[in-house]
């Protein structure tokens, strides 16, 4: 995660997922070096091989984190993924449904051949959204995760004044203002090892 | 080493990211026996606060194993010279040959089971069509063309109708020992075996 105006090769912002679910083993990790680390700072992670979802990616990859952390170990987990990765696992869901005609509180009538209802991986509730990265499926134990705040956000503030002048092309002043918002915050996360991944997953067509 | 270079036989494209840039492995180009991605080494630094910082060099070769990893079956490996000899590209096909024939061994006892295709990726698919090995999970759509005699879909190309077995190419029919062509070089023949029978006569 980058934030505009930054520049050069590898300008340092916000630790996103990415940053922290990685199997890399050269680079850093909130400055240790991943290659004195190489297996305790690998978050486990299943290629996708540039296919679509299966049923056994997702199965392989909550077992990577049952296998390091050890099969009693793993903590309430969320399915963090895209709306394109979400829709090839509604794909797979298709293919098995079948139409219940009694129950559901009066509406068994309504014929709905997708899925409204809540939506797992194997029991770990799948939280997409717009904003992830759409070839990827992110296990999270979001027990391990948070934000780190050193200044809450606020208007930008000089000596009591937050809201500033705008001028115009001529020198005089523009019949707009402006205001900034200010914060200071970094995400951690202290458990690389707590989730997995899967990535390189296809995105279906149309998007 | 100061570049570990990297070599792609396979026909995928590799992004990956890392904190000292993001790679992209290429896929080989059709016709073209690999390709190659040049890796160099990177620096990186860790911040010991008061503005002092402790940098150090990630070598090429530590960068080219990482990137590698898992890819290793798809074809990919690090070249010892500046180019992957025919004996390097010779080891990374016949791996990745392996690793494709797992992967159609796969596939099939997983369609055995229940004729899910649920369970089979693009992957075990791909392993199929990379090997030409025809599967019924493995569909593969080709262009078909219209036979003038019967008007069924046969392939292109073919000599001789499927459906109906009408010759469809006279020369190449011929070729195979199919069709009027066929039959008249035959007679040919006879006739001229025949000839010779009779002049030692």
């Amino acid at each position: 995660m980058v934030h505009d105006g930054l520049t050069g090769a590898q300008p340092t912002s916000l630790f996103g997922i990415l940053y922290h679910q990685t199997n890399a083993t050269t680079g850093t990790w909130l400055n240790l070096n991943r290659a004195t680390y190489p297996v305790e700072l690998a978050t486990p992670a299943v290629n996708g091989n540039n296919s679509a979802i299966t049923p056994g990616a997702v199965r392989l990859a909550i077992n990577k984190v049952r296998k390091s952390l050890g099969s009693n170990q793993v903590s309430k987990l969320i399915a963090y993924t895209a709306l394109e990765q979400e829709h090839q696992w509604e794909q797979l869901g298709v293919t098995i449904s079948q139409i219940i005609k009694e129950g559901a509180g009066g509406r068994a009538s309504d014929l709905d051949l997708l899925f409204t209802g809540e939506k797992t991986m194997a029991g770990v509730p799948i939280k997409s959204s717009i904003n992830a990265n759409q070839t990827r499926v992110d296990f999270l134990d979001l027990s391990h995760w948070g934000r780190a705040v050193m200044q809450d956000i606020d208007f930008y503030d000089v000596g009591g004044q937050t809201v500033f002048p705008i001028y115009g092309t001529s020198g005089g002043l523009s019949a707009a203002y402006i205001f900034y918002f200010v914060t200071g915050f970094q995400v951690w996360n202290e458990s690389p090892r707590s989730g997995s991944y899967i990535n390189n997953l296809a995105i279906p067509t149309g998007y | 080493m100061e570049n570990g270079d990297g070599s792609d036989a396979s026909e995928q494209d590799w992004y990956i990211s890392r904190t000292h840039g993001v790679y992209h492995i290429p896929g080989c180009a059709k016709g073209e026996p690999f390709a190659l991605l040049i890796i160099k080494a990177r620096g990186d630094a860790l911040d010991l606060g008061d503005n002092r910082r402790f940098p150090f060099t990630i070598t090429a070769r530590q960068i080219a194993e990482d990137l590698l990893q898992d890819l290793h079956d798809h074809g990919i490996f690090i070249c010892e010279g500046a180019r992957p000899s025919s004996g390097e590209l010779a080891t990374a096909t016949a791996r990745r040959e392996g690793f494709y024939q797992k992967l159609i061994t796969e596939g099939d006892t997983m369609w055995a089971r229940g004729h899910s295709f649920r369970e089979i990726s693009d992957l075990h698919r791909r392993a199929a069509m990379g090997l030409g090995v025809e599967r019924e999970w493995a569909y593969v759509p080709m262009r078909m063309g219209d036979c003038p005699a019967c008007g069924e879909k046969v392939k292109i190309g073919v000599a001789v109708c499927r459906h109906c077995s009408a010759i469809l190419d006279e020369e190449k029919a011929a070729k195979h020992g199919l069709g009027a062509g066929a039959a008249a070089t035959r007679l040919n023949a006879n006739g001229a075996q025949s000839a010779e029978k009779k002049s030692r006569a």
